[in-house]
């Protein structure tokens, strides 16, 4: 009994601090992550209750066309973004790394469209991107042709524009974590032991810079399978599905066609998905 | 030499151009009293502009209700957050209670998992208990952030506790030690989670997109989508007077602590 007594008083503090946290997180973190793999066994239309369906919603996924519509639609803007993020970031990097007279004003700006609130900065660009909009004045007046953006075609394209044009000032901040590491003396001993600029940037730069351009392609990866606020505004998933990403496709079947067992089964899909690329990135990151 | 830097420069002021040229021209579109984008980018004359649009969002749309909502949501959403996150952070960070390394184990797989795939459970279980369609439905699972622990146990990890020990021994209580002696000295990070906080609920869309349908209840980010999504014709005069409105608090955040700002980005990664 007393041992009871003095451990209580001996961890009554800590466990009060940790008590709130440890509540919040489990009931809107751990709790909806189980729910969720129960509820993607069921059907449930909302109204009404939920009736056991067993792997049905699994099952029904894989021959869905718009499930699978999505799922590609996704990994096309993963297979843009990744690379193009990575390499613009990384020149623009290397451009703030040899500016010296307003840096801070330039990263500043650069940094400015990550602070503006997506859904303001997607229905800017929904404007720009109008078929008579300013971009395409714009090509008129230098004598091109005018481009329809939002086709088909050119959807998902354009989207990924606009997150380039937004992340890059953001993941080029990593870049320049990196560049600033390398010591100039290496460079130095490099130069005058003859390397070029090529091979200096080949044989020196590139190696050190291997676990930034990881850890980017981590986050980009990850941010794309998250693409939601750009499509939901600007497109809303069309024309025809094309632009459709993962998780417009969870919140339509969940909050248009009230299927909330199938957008549960979806949206488990998609967290296997995912937890199974970060965790095949962490690996190689490890390796590294 | 010379003209290698100037070159430099040169690039360097054209992204800034092509960053800064999409929002002077949401700006310019907000200030004609037209429902066109055909608009050549420069006024004739200052007469041709005017607050028609500015007006009507302010006074003929919930747009200021809209703002207040956020507001309500952010602040205190950030401050739930900064609270329970000091508080398990610094248990977390001295390891008194068992079972610690076990918490922290799984608040790192936490942060692997995002968010936006719980919409789906976390909107069933709300509506279970009739917190759909309430700020506090929107608040709750905004302040249950992992990333917020994380970060406030790295921290307070950092902070020797010898003045903690000195202030025990000195008769202080092990509450009147954290919030006297730790919290301020980890006042920094207490700055820096607040700001990313602060920036990640204003701009945070799919909860409140499905957990708020009333229009009085909705936060800026859904209802600037709303005004997006107009049946008959987009008024793209109040869109963009709305869309630069609603980015306002977290530009201004970014302006006043830019620094704190930097610091947080560079150990959250990925802000969708």
């Amino acid at each position: 009994m007393k041992t009871i007594k003095n451990t209580l008083q001996k961890y009554y503090v800590d466990f009060v601090l940790a008590l709130p946290g440890l509540l919040f997180l489990t009931t809107f973190f751990v709790a909806p992550i189980i729910a969720m793999f129960i509820v993607s066994f069921t059907r449930w239309p909302i109204i009404g209750n939920p009736t056991f369906v067993g792997i049905r919603n699994y099952y029904r996924l894989f021959s869905d066309e718009f499930f699978l519509k999505a799922l590609k639609n996704t990994l096309y803007y993963t297979l843009i973004l990744v690379p193009s993020i990575i390499s613009f970031s990384f020149l623009l990097a290397l451009l703030l790394r040899n500016i010296t007279r307003g840096k801070e004003f330039f990263k500043a700006i650069y940094l400015f469209p990550m602070v503006v609130t997506l859904t303001s900065t997607a229905a800017i660009w929904k404007g720009l991107y109008l078929p008579f909009g300013p971009l395409n004045q714009l090509l008129v007046k230098l004598g091109l042709r005018p481009i329809e953006f939002l086709s088909v075609e050119l959807v998902i394209p354009s989207l990924c524009l606009v997150l380039i044009w937004r992340d890059i000032g953001y993941y080029a901040l990593y870049f320049l974590a990196g560049l600033e590491e390398i010591p100039p003396e290496i460079l130095e001993a490099a130069t005058i032991d003859g390397a070029g600029a090529f091979h200096r940037f080949r044989y020196i730069v590139l190696p050190i810079m291997k676990p930034v351009t990881l850890l980017v392609s981590v986050l980009v990866t990850i941010g794309s399978f998250m693409i939601f606020t750009l499509v939901y505004v600007i497109t809303a998933g069309g024309p025809a599905y094309s632009s459709q990403a993962l998780l417009n496709y969870i919140y339509d079947t969940g909050w248009k066609e009230f299927r909330m067992g199938y957008a549960a089964a979806a949206a488990m899909i998609y967290f296997i998905i995912l937890f199974a690329l970060s965790m095949a990135q962490k690996l190689v990151i490890k390796h590294e | 030499m010379n003209k290698k830097k100037a070159a430099l420069y040169l690039i360097a002021m054209g992204w800034a151009i092509i960053i800064v040229l999409p929002y002077l021209w949401a700006l310019r579109i907000s200030l004609i009293p037209t429902y066109t984008t055909f608009v050549s980018f420069f006024p004739k004359s200052f007469s041709e502009l005017s607050l028609v649009n500015y007006e009507y969002l302010l006074f003929r749309t919930p747009f200021l209700r809209w703002m207040l909502n956020s507001a309500i949501i952010s602040a205190t959403a950030t401050l739930l957050n900064v609270i329970i996150s000091s508080m398990l952070g610094y248990v977390l960070a001295r390891k008194r209670l068992p079972g610690t390394n076990v918490i922290f184990l799984a608040i790192l797989a936490l942060l692997m998992i995002p968010y936006h795939i719980l919409v789906v459970a976390l909107y069933l279980g709300l509506s279970k208990v009739r917190l759909t369609n309430n700020l506090l439905g929107v608040i709750l699972p905004l302040s249950a952030n992992p990333f917020g622990v994380f970060f406030m146990r790295q921290y307070i990890t950092m902070i020797p506790s010898d003045y903690e020990e000195a202030a025990l021994v000195d008769g202080c209580s092990r509450l009147g030690a954290l919030f006297r002696v730790v919290l301020p000295q980890a006042l920094p990070a207490v700055g820096v989670l607040a700001v990313t906080m602060f920036m990640e609920t204003w701009n945070n869309f799919i909860i409140p997109l499905v957990i708020i349908s009333r229009e009085s209840l909705k936060t800026v980010t859904v209802g600037i989508a709303d005004l997006a999504f107009q049946t008959l014709n987009v008024n793209w005069g109040v869109l963009m007077a709305g869309s630069l409105l609603g980015a306002m608090p977290t530009v201004l955040v970014f302006v006043l602590f830019n620094q704190y700002f930097l610091r947080g980005l560079k150990l959250h990664g990925g802000l969708k």
